[in-house]
């Protein structure tokens, strides 16, 4: 029988592993119960390996669904900035850095336009405030808070006479490869438990680093004890490897399939194109009594494309429709405080036309500011571009 | 019988309507329009033709 020495119990560093147990390495010693337990530790590998392939695609944000064709509807296309009658902003910057702005707008010989409009504006890094309020006591709000670069929480405000008031909650998260949305339109959980009001839940997800794909849930309850509604929209979007162009679609849970295309054809040149299509029902009326005899799907579509030129003093915007609509709208500086704003529209096919024209005033609540409107540094010297 | 006792509007016979214009009753036929716009247009903005609308600065 051979002797063996004894077994250092005192320190048990000596004591030799058992064959076919590795030790814990350092980075195993580091991790708590919660990531070091067999199924929680299964559960990360499979989390770590499903991230660093993620990372090894290259995938990039794809932006928000809010924005799916944000470079056609309200860059290029003249919708957004289109008025009529006669209109005047007074804008008044106190101060960029936090920016506070004051606006006063007038209008004559609109139909959407109130005659005064009030609005304040505060924006900081992290925070945008908006208000305001025009002459029939229409009163709404826009708070957006960023908590870091990935979270931006919104809250949007609307009280107005003879409507019902509004009140939207948002948040909205980025992330590497993924947008996801969350909204809610006038939440309201009853004592019954019941939710009332619009939820809409978002996601947008890169599946390439040119191609998304997403998709909109919207509950609805209009009230307490009647059926809810639900639905859900589709939505997909490309962009160019050079990002010179971009294809965006949207299967609407209403039956509105929306197409758009966007190209930027040089420095200063930007091109255009929306097709939607809705679909719906019509009643049939009897040809001889005029009562409704049935109902029958219908399929409404128009075409729009539309350019804008941007140049150093002016910005040009026209587009054409397939509804026979040849719209433009023009935005002139004539001085580093005043602009002038056109816009024209002819509907051919109903012999119609609007025009609408208005005047921008810029003016300065600070000496800085004014010093900076006429090209001039705080000291008075004149601004040199950034090399 | 008079044509005074008629129904308003039966007193014409009615035209048979062509192959395109029973197709232009169609849900079909907006789709199929608003289509061939978008695709004529995407040729357009890609075109050369769009290019040279460009100004050269």
């Amino acid at each position: 029988m051979s002797s063996t020495a004894p077994l250092p119990l005192g320190d048990f560093s000596k004591i030799s592993a058992i064959p076919g147990v590795s030790p814990m390495t350092d980075a195993q010693q580091k991790e708590s119960f919660w990531s070091s337990n067999p199924i929680f530790s299964y559960l990360n590998n499979v989390y770590n390996n499903i991230h660093e392939h993620r990372h090894s695609l290259a995938l990039t944000n794809p932006g928000t669904i809010e924005n799916l064709n944000k470079e056609v509807s309200r860059d290029v296309l003249v919708n957004q900035y289109f008025f009529t009658g006669l209109r005047a902003d007074l804008n008044k910057a106190f101060c960029m850095n936090p920016a506070f702005q004051t606006s006063h707008t007038l209008s004559v010989g609109s139909a959407n336009l109130p005659s005064y409009a009030f609005s304040a504006l505060f924006a900081n890094d992290n925070m945008f405030i908006q208000g305001n309020v025009d002459n029939d006591l229409s009163v709404s709000g826009r708070l957006n808070y960023g908590w870091d670069k990935n979270n931006i929480t919104k809250a949007t405000l609307q009280f107005s006479q003879g409507q019902p008031s509004m009140c939207q909650l948002e948040q909205d998260y980025q992330g590497s490869d993924f947008s996801l949305n969350f909204k809610s339109l006038n939440p309201s959980v009853t004592s019954k438990g019941d939710f009332t009001g619009v939820a809409v839940g978002s996601i947008l997800q890169s599946v390439t680093p040119q191609f998304a794909l997403g998709l909109e849930a919207i509950f609805s309850r209009g009230q307490s004890g009647m059926p809810a509604d639900a639905a859900v929209s589709y939505v997909t979007r490309y962009v160019a490897p050079k990002q010179d162009w971009i294809f965006s679609g949207q299967l609407q849970a209403n039956g509105a399939l929306v197409a758009s295309f966007w190209r930027k054809v040089a420095a200063n040149v930007e091109a255009g194109l929306e097709t939607s299509l809705q679909a719906g029902m019509a009643p049939i009326a009897d040809p001889v009594i005029g009562t409704p005899i049935g109902i029958q799907p219908i399929i409404e579509g128009a075409t729009t494309l539309g350019c804008k030129y941007e140049y150093r003093q002016s910005v040009f915007r026209g587009s054409l429709d397939s509804t026979g609509k040849v719209s433009c709208f023009l935005e002139r500086k004539i001085l580093p405080t005043l602009s002038v704003l056109f816009c024209g529209e002819v509907d051919h096919f109903k012999q119609e036309s609007k025009l609408g024209c208005g005047l921008q005033f810029e003016t300065a609540g600070s000496e800085e500011l004014l010093m900076m409107q006429q090209g001039l540094d705080p000291n008075g010297n004149p601004l040199q571009a950034p090399l | 019988m008079s044509a005074r006792f008629d129904a308003p509007g039966a007193g014409a016979p009615a035209k048979k309507a062509s192959r395109f214009e029973q197709f232009r009753q169609t849900p079909a036929f907006p789709v199929l329009v608003n289509l061939s716009l978008f695709v004529a247009g995407i040729a357009f903005i890609q075109s050369p033709l769009m290019d040279m609308m460009a100004p050269q600065l």
